[in-house]
């Protein structure tokens, strides 16, 4: 069976397992991000749809023919206590480095070459054996190039950390190619912001 | 009556091929652990350990004491709060194939969710199915308490 036939049978399937029908209560609150980015939320059932965009704002509902109406915004103390444990395990959010590369190359800039030891000092402080280590590139050139340029260095990164005595095992590389520009630009731009590894250490 | 029944099928026919992609890669860690967290996989129930790797297809128990933490690979996060059953139903995050997907089905208990870079990709990606409802969360922090929900 192909993907698309298998996805036009799943979303015939779905809908019964969605109707599980029992009797329960699903309560949704749209939190404010950390970074103060509005994003929202669409709670959706048979019944209906709502938009919840402002924070603490919250809907209740029973089951699925229940039609979502108007929300209401839930006191930051009762949010608290009904989510306090689940509060509580949030891990601690990722910590990002950014280092930037030389035009058409995995030449780190100078600048950014001065900032690995800070990088391994926070790795050896957290003992972390989870890092993320993903290369992009700007929009100068084709598509294989710039896959190619991500990947070498993103593995330039990757080397330097193992030769820094960081255990390769502790490594997940990535290439994102032009994918996920941080600046957005037109194709055949130099962006120097885009040239980069973003290494997270987790 | 008729947007939501549009938006609930957009949400279930959403290209989300992960369902049936390879479950070989993990797709985030366990980072935080209190009291009994279970990982059902298969028919096999594991208890949880920190920086476990979670898959795709995996379910989230937690014991009435239990809560766990877990950071994806698009740096989204979740964590769950005590008696909660989680099921990731689908998990793709590859900017080079341009995928990007994340269903969440909590059957009971509590979570909440900061999401991360698939958002960034694709701002339709994101849901949490409940018994009652699907929310679409598009880049921000939401949190769901089933009540009453599933119990074997």
């Amino acid at each position: 069976m192909n993907n698309h036939a298998r996805c036009l049978l799943m979303s015939l399937i779905l809908p019964a397992v969605l109707c599980g029908c029992s009797s329960s209560r699903s309560l949704f609150v749209l939190l404010p991000s950390p970074d103060g980015h509005a994003g929202n939320v669409t709670v959706a059932n048979k019944a209906g749809e709502i938009h919840l965009s402002r924070p603490f704002e919250s809907i209740d509902l029973f089951y699925p023919e229940d039609r979502p109406t108007k929300p209401v915004i839930m006191s930051e103390s009762e949010f608290n206590t009904t989510f306090k444990e689940a509060l509580a395990a949030q891990p601690t959010a990722p910590l990002t480095f950014l280092l930037y590369f030389e035009q058409g190359t995995s030449r780190l800039t100078p600048e950014s070459e001065k900032i690995l030891p800070v990088i391994i000092d926070y790795i050896r402080k957290v003992h972390s054996s989870d890092i993320s280590i993903s290369g992009h590139s700007d929009k100068v050139g084709s598509r294989d190039i710039n896959i190619r340029i991500s990947r070498e260095r993103a593995n330039e990164i990757a080397n330097q950390l193992t030769r820094m005595g960081v255990a390769p095992e502790s490594l997940e590389v990535a290439s994102h190619g032009t994918e996920l520009p941080l600046i957005d630009t037109p194709e055949g731009v130099p962006e120097p912001r885009n040239r980069r590894v973003e290494l997270v250490v987790r | 009556m008729y947007r939501g029944l549009l938006f609930l099928l957009f949400l279930l026919t959403y290209n989300c091929a992960s369902v049936f992609g390879a479950d070989s890669d993990s797709v985030g860690r366990l980072k935080t652990i209190n009291g009994p967290v279970y990982i059902l996989r298969g028919a096999e129930q594991t208890a949880a350990y920190l920086d476990m790797r979670i898959f795709r297809n995996d379910t989230l128990l937690t014991g009435k004491q239990g809560s766990t933490g877990i950071v994806f690979n698009d740096n989204s996060t979740l964590s769950l709060g005590p008696d909660t059953k989680f099921q990731l139903a689908s998990y793709e995050f590859n900017a080079l194939e341009k995928k990007a997907c994340f269903v969440g089905r909590i059957r009971r208990g509590t979570m909440v969710y900061l999401s991360g870079l698939i958002a960034r990709m694709n701002a339709e990606a994101t849901r949490f199915e409940t018994p009652a409802a699907v929310a679409g969360v598009r880049g921000t922090k939401l949190a769901i308490k089933v009540e009453g929900g599933d119990n074997e």
